[in-house]
């Protein structure tokens, strides 16, 4: 796999520059929008919730910004990539070449463009007065579990969506729901014990929660939030590798 | 080295691509679900050393792209193993897998990095390609303001360019207007030359007879012979030319060596059993177009097309045609598959072929096509379209793309209904 990897290192750094190029390509602000998109959404979310939820979190607009970004990474990156095989269809059809690499690099570009979002949150962050600490150098590591996790999605999606197109509406369902299930917007402290623990199944939740932990409290998360990052990715990326290896041979009937 | 061993390939048809979620719940309620293997490919051998240029014949439908998408690795066998050394660059289909939006140079630099060469390497041969494609001075325009010619020259130059181990080229897309023709077949032998193993499928002999030192003869996915040596293949070759002949007078003949070496000497008779064909051509092709699947109506398009060219009402009706309004040549446009049965006829009325391939694996399997591009070949006076669903549902967009009258099939042989005639701007 490795050696893989370093042969398609060039057509890796393609396909990434590729999306970016297509992605923004008729627009005049361009990579901007990557950064506009978020803030939108934000702006709209501070200003209907912020008398709601804002008066007793304290740093609420971080809380938030945090929030969006991180489930925004998650939604980006599994959509992308849900889309990658299918969309280079033509390619796999007449070039032998590992396809994994399409999904791969969705998950590379998108997670660019997250850190390219994180310049916002820094901004955020020195206008909501949120101190900065050693802490911040700990934040790789829940990127670095939460590109796995997407990756492993997006092998599982994106080998559903060539044989079934529905899994498109289906995801999108799903992300809905997700997203509330995010406590984006909301905090959880008015929840039961009970309903808390639910809400720690979900990965991304997890993850807003570590970005939280250091960003806003300055602290570091306990160890059980790490083994659970950690888990999921494993988890993931296996159940990826496998649903990917089982009907790769099929995929080409199907283009 | 590429080596097959006894290779089958199974290639799956039927009620599944399409199918949504709620299609495929419903057939596995009823056991409804019509997926059938086809063998396209069946217990194949062979063997190729470096420098090899392996021709690939036989009629329709006997499995040579199936076989060389194998061999690319596209598309694995179901039994027996191919191993091929080395990197493979396969030219079988035109069209896709460049992008419309970035310019040629950004391109180049694409397809390369697909192929799976570092960036030093493609950058190195940058313009090289341009230069050999004669598109130097387009390597700034978008991938789709190409016309049709320059984009097969682009596909062409970077196959031939990037110094393969293996080559896999399909005839039709080796060619352009006259001169690039010559350059390309000379470009071909140089990459011989260097050590590259060459895989070729072709329509007509000639290039075979030319650079061929092996040869697979293909029928029904069955391996009726493979040449070892170029004696072998000359003398295969000319089988098959005289296989073909045979063919033309009765559809249903398998190639039976003995029997055709045999037959060496003697005339070949023309005893073509000319049975009412109009009606029977005709009621062909309502029977295709009332065909719910695109692969059952595919196999009905190409059995129609044997027909129409077997039976001398529609070959009249096509000379004819063609002497009616004084063409000399014509470009072809659509489904590669429909040049065994043209080039033969056409070649017989001495018309020149131009090809104006675009997208074959699709126009395949879809509905329309447009054809574009036709400043490539000035002394095309017609387009014919082979599209099998070529009809009204175009007929009303094509004027606007190009200034040459154009035809379908059906037209061209005079079945169906008057649909079909050429429209002059």
């Amino acid at each position: 796999m490795f050696t893989t990897l370093k042969k398609y290192r060039f057509l890796l750094s393609r396909l990434v520059k590729r999306d970016f190029i297509q992605k923004y390509k008729k627009t005049t602000l361009g990579v901007l929008w990557s950064i506009m998109s978020p803030l939108c959404e934000f702006f709209v979310l501070v200003l209907v919730f912020k008398n709601i939820f804002g008066r007793d979190t304290p740093h609420y607009t971080t809380y938030v910004i945090t929030g969006v970004l991180c489930y925004n990474f998650y939604t980006n990156a599994t959509t992308q990539g849900m889309e990658s095989l299918l969309s280079n269809g033509a390619i796999m059809n007449k070039i032998k070449l590992p396809t994994w690499l399409f999904p791969l690099s969705k998950n590379l570009s998108a997670t660019l463009n997250f850190l390219i979002t994180c310049v916002v949150l820094t901004v955020f962050m020195l206008i909501d007065n949120v101190a900065f600490t050693w802490n911040l150098l700990l934040l790789p590591f829940p990127v670095i579990t939460m590109f796995f996790i997407n990756f492993g999605a997006s092998l599982i999606l994106s080998s559903l969506f060539i044989f079934f197109k529905d899994t498109l509406y289906f995801y999108h369902i799903f992300n809905r729901l997700l997203y509330y299930c995010c406590a984006i917007f909301y905090t959880v402290e008015r929840f039961p014990e009970a309903a808390r623990g639910l809400l720690k199944i979900n990965p991304v939740y997890d993850f807003i929660v570590y970005f939280r932990t250091i960003v806003i409290d300055g602290a570091v998360p306990s160890l059980d939030l790490h083994l659970w990052l950690c888990g999921y990715a494993a988890v993931m990326m296996l159940i990826g590798v496998i649903v990917y290896n089982c009907n790769k041979n099929r995929f080409i009937f199907y283009l | 080295m590429v080596l097959a061993d006894h290779v089958s390939i199974r290639y799956l048809a039927g009620d599944f691509s399409d199918v949504g979620l709620k299609e495929w719940v419903i057939q596995r309620v009823h056991h409804e679900r019509r997926i059938e293997g086809i063998w396209a490919v069946n217990d194949v051998s062979f063997q190729l050393e470096k420098g090899d240029f392996m021709g690939v014949i036989g009629v329709n439908g006997a499995g040579k792209s199936t076989l060389l998408k194998s061999v690319t690795g596209i598309l694995p066998p179901k039994k027996g193993t191919i191993r091929t050394d080395g990197n493979v660059v396969a030219l079988l289909e035109l069209g896709t897998g460049f992008d419309n939006d970035l310019n040629l140079r950004e391109n180049i630099l694409m397809r390369g990095a697909l192929l799976g060469y570092s960036r030093e390497f493609i950058e190195e041969r940058t313009d090289e390609i341009l230069e050999f494609a004669e598109l130097t001075e387009f390597q700034w325009y978008k991938y789709k303001q190409l016309s049709s010619g320059m984009r097969s020259r682009l596909a062409f130059s970077i196959c031939c360019l990037v110094s393969p181990d293996v080559l896999i080229l399909d005839e039709v897309l080796s060619v352009g207007d006259g001169s690039f023709r010559k350059k390309s077949g000379d470009k071909m032998l140089e990459v011989i030359q260097n050590g590259a193993i060459t895989l070729f499928v072709g329509h007509n002999t000639s290039t075979m007879k030319r650079l061929a030192n092996k040869l697979l003869w293909l029928d029904h996915g069955n391996q009726i012979a493979f040449a070892q040596n170029r004696e072998e293949a000359l003398e295969l070759l000319e089988l098959y030319e005289r296989f073909l002949k045979l063919r033309a007078a009765d559809p249903k003949v398998r190639p039976d060596l003995e029997e055709l070496r045999q037959k060496k000497k003697k005339p070949v008779k023309k005893t073509a059993s000319a049975k009412p064909a109009t009606v029977s051509a005709a009621k062909h092709e309502q029977a295709m177009r009332n065909a719910h699947n695109k692969e059952v109506r595919y196999r009905m398009y190409l059995s129609l097309l044997d027909e129409l060219v077997l039976h001398p009402e529609h070959v009249a009706h096509m000379q004819q045609y063609l002497k009616e309004r004084e063409i000399r040549r014509v470009a072809f446009y659509g489904d590669t598959a429909v040049l065994d049965f043209l080039i033969p006829l056409l070649e017989r009325e001495q018309i020149g072929v131009d090809y104006i391939v675009e997208n074959t694996a699709e126009s395949r399997h879809c509905d329309t096509v447009i054809p574009r591009g036709t400043q490539e070949f000035p002394e095309t006076q017609l387009i014919i379209i082979s599209d099998m669903f070529f009809t009204d549902r175009i007929a009303g967009k094509l004027p606007d793309l190009t200034q040459i009258p154009f035809c379908s099939i059906h037209a061209l042989f005079g079945i169906g209904e008057d649909r079909d005639e050429p429209t002059q701007k």
